[in-house]
C-alpha cells in the first residue's frame, strides 16, 4: 500500500513537468496583461492610415494619435486648477519630486519654508527624491506604468522627454491655469518661457525653475598672443581662426562624438538663419528640408571648411573639447552657463582671463542670440493627489526672488527678470545678460534630434552633404501632427 | 489500472530491491526538490520576460502607458525597413567575427606561451588577466582618452616615431572608429580567454608530446598535432561564449562613440537600446531583441555544429 501512495517522479516526468512550466510561463506572458489596454475603438482596432502606408526608411511608428492619447491629453487639460484653489490648499501637505540633480537638494529645501510669504497657511512637506540620472528614466516610466508616479517629475530630455510625456497624456496641461494666473506667466522671462511652450503658447505641459544658455567661452591671453580681437563677424571669426592656427592653437572647439555640443552648434546658427522654422519643424508644422533650415547646415559645413573648428573635431567628445581649452590648446569652446558650476576642476587662474561672447552674426542682418532652455523644469503628474500644492510650491519657487537666488551659485540662470549689477562674476554676468533674448536650444522630437545629431557628425566626418543631412532628419522625424495639437 | 499495475508489479518484487528503488525515489525526489527553485526561478526571470518580449513585438507601447495598441508584424517591417537596422547588423557581425577570431587567437597564443618555462610567466599571467577586472566604462573612458585626436596617447605616440601621417580622430572616422573599439574589446578580453585555454592545457598529458617529441616533432609540431586536437573543446567553448558575448555588444559602444559617427559603431543591441529608451518605441526594440535572439542562437548552433565537425574529422 505504501508504494501505491508514494509519488513517484521519473526523470521523464519532471522533464515533461518543467516543459510544461515553461511553456506556461510563457502563455501566461503571452496573455493580455492585468493593465486595461485600450479597447479596440475605430481608431485603434486597426491600422491608422498613417500607420498602413509604407514606413519610411526611417525607425519611426508612424502612427497618427489614437483616440486614447488624445482623450487623455485634453482631460490633463480641464483640471479643476485655479489660483483659488492653491490659496485654498492650507495646513501641511505631502509633495513628492522626483529628480535627477542632487546638487540643487540642499539649496531648494532650505529657501522652501519661505513659502508663506506666498501662500500664508501653507506648508509643504517635500520629499524630494534624487535618482542617479542613469536609473532616472527607468525610474519614472516604471512609476507611470504601475499608476504610482510623483505629484513632480522632473523632464530629462534624452530619455524621459516632454514631447512623450505629454502625447502619453501624463502631464497636466497648465497652459489653462497660466490664463488665469497673469501674474505668474508675465513674471516669468518670455525667454524662459517659450522653451515649455507648445504651439504657440496654446500648452505649457512644464514649467521652468531655472534656465541656460550657451555662448562663446575663449581664453583671454591666447587671443592676445595671437592678436585677435572677439569677432563680430563671421569673417572676422575666419580671420581670428587663421591667426590662431598661425600660433598652433586650435581655434574653436564642442564635442561632436558624444553628439549634443555640436547640436548646439547648428541651434546657434539656426537662431540666426532658420528663426522659428526650427520649432515648426519640430512641431511638424513645417519641414526639416526647408531652405532655411538647409542653409544653417550649409553654414555649419562653412564652418568646418574655413578652418573654424579644431582638427579632428569629429573625434572629439565634449570632455576632450574641455580639456583643450583647459589645457590652453584650444582658444575658444562652445559651452553653456553650467560650466561655471565646475571650475574647480580648472587650471588656477585660467579663468580669470576667460570671458565669453555671442557668436558672431553669420549674414547681414541677422542678430547674435545665445541659445538657451530650461534647466530645471518639471511637470505635474496628470494622477497627482496632491496637484493644487505641487503647483503652489512651483509658482513660490519660479516666482519668489529669495528663491530664485538659488541657482545663480548653481551656474544656472532665474526665471524672472534680474538685475545683473547684483552678478558679480562677468562670465555668469553676460549668460544672465544674454538669456531675456535667448533662443529656445531645444528639439523635442527624439527622432528627429537623434537623426540631426548623427547626421551632423557625418557632415564633420565630410562623409554626408548638408542636403543629406537635412533629408535624413525629415524621414526620421515623427510622423503626423501630435494629439495635442490638434485642438 | 495504474495501482494494480504498481501492486502486480510490488508482488512480483523482492523485498530488498523493492527498498532500493524506494530509496532511489525518494533520493531522487530530494534532488528534484532542490532544483525547483532554480526552475521557478529560471520561469519567472527568463522565460516570462523572453515570453512578454515576443508578445510586445506585435504591439506599440511607449513603456509607461497603459496603452498597447496591437500592430501586428509592423514592427518587424519598421525594423527590417530601416537602413540605420541593416547598418547596425552589418557592424554586429563585423564586431563578432573580428574579436571572436582575435580574442581566441591572442589568447591560445599566449595561453600556449605562458604554459612553457618562461621566465616571470605567473606575472604576465596576472599582468595580461588585470584588464578583465576593470569596469567596461572605467576602460572605455580611458581608450576613449587614448584615441582623443589632439592630445591622445596613440596620436603622440605615432607623431614621434614619424608616423604622423596615420594620426586620425580615431572614434571620429567612420572607416577605422568600429575597429578602434574592436580593439578596446580584445584587449579586454583576452585574458580571459587566455585563462581558460591555460586551463585546458592543464588536460593536455605531457606523456603524449613526450612521445611525439621522441617520435621527433619539433616544438610547433608538437603543438600543431597534439595540443590543438586536445584544446578544441575549449576553443569551441571560448569561442562560442566571446561569439555570444559579441553580438550582443552594447556598455563599450554606449560609452565610447553611442553608436556614431553616424551610426558607423551601432551595433544592434545600441539600436535596440535607443528604440526603447531614447525614442520609447517598446515593440519596435522588442521586435529588435527578437531578431537579435534568433541570429545569436543560430550563430552559436552553426558554430557549435562547425567545430563538432571538424573534431569529427
Amino acid at each position: 500500500m505504501s508504494v501505491n501512495r508514494s509519488i513517484r517522479i521519473s526523470r521523464r516526468s519532471f522533464l515533461s513537468g518543467t516543459l510544461l512550466a515553461f511553456a506556461g510561463t510563457a502563455l501566461a506572458a503571452c496573455a493580455p496583461a492585468a493593465q486595461p489596454t485600450v479597447q479596440p475603438t475605430a481608431a485603434t482596432a486597426a491600422p491608422t492610415a498613417a500607420a498602413a502606408t509604407a514606413p519610411t526608411a526611417a525607425p519611426t511608428t508612424a502612427v497618427e494619435p489614437t483616440a486614447a492619447t488624445e482623450s487623455t491629453a485634453s482631460a490633463a487639460g480641464s483640471t479643476s486648477l485655479s489660483p483659488d484653489a492653491l490659496k485654498a490648499a492650507k495646513g501641511k501637505q505631502k509633495v513628492v519630486w522626483w529628480s535627477w540633480t542632487p546638487q540643487k537638494n540642499d539649496s531648494i529645501m532650505k529657501v522652501l519654508p519661505g513659502i508663506t510669504r506666498m501662500y500664508p497657511d501653507l506648508e509643504i512637506d517635500l520629499e524630494r527624491r534624487n535618482i542617479e540620472w542613469g536609473q532616472y528614466p527607468q525610474m519614472v516610466k516604471t512609476a507611470l506604468a504601475a499608476g504610482n508616479a510623483p505629484d513632480i517629475i522632473d523632464i530629462y530630455e534624452a530619455a524621459v522627454s516632454t514631447m512623450d510625456l505629454a502625447a502619453g497624456g501624463q502631464l497636466v496641461d497648465l497652459a489653462p491655469y497660466l490664463e488665469m494666473d497673469t501674474e505668474w506667466k508675465k513674471g516669468l522671462l518670455p525667454s524662459a518661457l517659450k522653451s515649455d511652450s507648445w504651439n504657440g503658447g496654446s500648452h505649457y505641459f512644464t514649467l521652468p525653475l531655472s534656465v541656460n544658455n550657451v555662448m562663446v567661452w575663449y581664453n583671454k591671453s591666447l587671443f592676445e598672443k595671437a592678436g585677435v580681437q572677439v569677432p563680430t563677424t563671421l569673417d572676422e571669426l575666419k580671420a581670428a581662426a587663421k591667426a590662431l592656427r598661425a600660433q598652433k592653437i586650435q581655434p574653436l572647439v564642442f564635442g561632436v562624438s558624444d553628439q549634443w555640443q555640436a547640436g548646439d552648434m547648428f541651434l546657434t546658427l539656426a537662431a540666426q538663419i532658420a528663426g522659428d522654422k526650427l520649432r515648426a519643424a519640430d512641431m511638424r508644422q513645417a519641414k526639416w528640408t526647408d531652405d532655411s533650415l538647409v542653409a544653417t547646415m550649409k553654414a555649419f559645413k562653412d564652418l568646418l571648411d574655413s578652418g573654424i573648428l579644431a582638427d579632428g573635431i569629429s573625434g572629439i567628445s565634449s570632455t576632450d573639447a574641455g580639456n583643450l581649452y583647459m589645457a590652453e590648446k584650444a582658444a575658444m569652446m562652445l559651452n553653456g552657463s553650467w560650466a561655471l558650476s565646475g571650475l574647480d576642476q580648472w587650471p588656477a587662474g585660467l579663468f580669470d582671463h576667460t570671458g565669453v561672447f555671442l557668436f558672431p552674426k553669420v549674414k547681414e542682418g541677422a542678430t547674435p542670440v545665445a541659445v538657451g532652455d530650461y534647466s530645471q523644469n518639471g511637470g505635474l503628474w496628470v494622477n497627482s493627489k496632491a496637484l493644487a500644492p505641487a503647483l503652489a510650491m512651483y509658482r513660490f519657487l519660479s516666482l519668489d526672488k529669495e528663491a530664485q537666488a538659488i541657482w545663480l551659485p548653481l551656474g544656472e540662470i532665474p526665471v524672472i527678470p534680474w538685475d545683473t549689477s547684483t552678478v558679480k562674476d562677468p562670465v555668469m554676468k553676460a549668460f544672465v545678460d544674454a538669456q531675456p533674448n535667448a533662443f529656445t536650444r531645444m528639439i523635442y522630437d527624439s527622432q528627429a534630434n537623434a537623426a540631426l545629431l548623427a547626421g551632423i557628425q557625418g557632415l564633420c566626418e565630410g562623409k554626408v552633404t548638408p542636403e543629406e543631412v537635412m533629408d535624413t532628419t525629415e524621414k526620421s522625424a515623427r510622423q503626423g501632427e501630435l494629439p495635442f495639437l490638434k485642438d | 489500472m495504474r495501482v494494480s499495475d504498481s501492486h502486480n508489479l510490488s508482488s512480483q518484487t523482492t523485498g530488498p530491491v523493492q527498498a532500493d528503488a524506494r530509496r532511489k525515489q525518494k533520493y531522487d525526489n530530494i534532488g528534484y526538490l532542490f532544483i525547483l527553485p532554480v526552475v521557478v526561478f529560471f520561469c519567472l526571470f527568463f522565460i516570462y520576460p523572453l515570453g512578454y518580449t515576443i508578445r510586445l513585438s506585435f504591439y506599440e507601447w511607449t513603456g509607461f502607458s497603459n496603452d498597447m495598441t496591437f500592430v501586428g508584424l509592423r514592427n518587424l517591417h519598421d525594423v527590417f525597413s530601416n537602413w540605420v537596422f541593416w547598418t547596425a547588423a552589418k557592424n554586429t557581425i563585423l564586431y563578432a567575427i573580428v574579436q571572436t577570431s582575435l580574442q581566441t587567437a591572442l589568447g591560445l597564443i599566449l595561453a600556449l606561451v605562458l604554459d612553457s618555462r618562461l621566465l616571470g610567466r605567473e606575472m604576465f599571467k596576472v599582468l595580461f588577466f588585470t584588464p578583465v577586472l576593470v569596469s567596461i566604462a572605467v576602460v572605455s573612458l580611458l581608450w576613449g582618452r587614448i584615441f582623443e585626436p589632439n592630445f591622445g596617447l596613440l596620436n603622440g605616440l605615432l607623431t614621434k616615431i614619424g608616423l604622423g601621417v596615420l594620426a586620425r580622430p580615431w572614434l571620429g572616422d567612420s572607416q577605422v572608429a568600429l575597429f578602434a573599439v574592436i580593439s578596446v574589446s580584445v584587449w579586454q578580453g583576452f585574458g580571459y580567454s587566455m585563462v581558460l585555454f591555460l586551463a585546458g592545457l592543464q588536460n593536455v598529458l605531457e606523456d603524449l608530446k613526450e612521445a611525439a617529441k621522441i617520435d621527433g616533432a619539433s616544438d610547433l609540431g608538437v603543438i600543431w598535432h597534439i595540443t590543438l586536437p586536445l584544446l578544441r573543446p575549449v576553443i569551441a567553448l571560448v569561442a562560442t561564449l566571446t561569439l555570444i558575448g559579441a553580438l550582443k555588444v552594447f556598455e563599450i559602444i554606449y560609452v565610447m562613440t553611442s553608436g556614431g559617427p553616424n551610426h558607423a559603431t551601432e551595433t544592434i543591441s545600441s539600436l535596440l537600446y535607443y528604440e526603447a529608451f531614447r525614442f520609447n518605441h517598446m515593440g519596435i526594440a522588442s521586435a529588435i531583441a527578437v531578431v537579435l535572439l534568433i541570429g545569436t542562437m543560430a550563430m552559436s548552433i552553426l558554430q557549435r555544429r562547425v567545430m563538432e565537425r571538424e573534431s569529427e574529422i
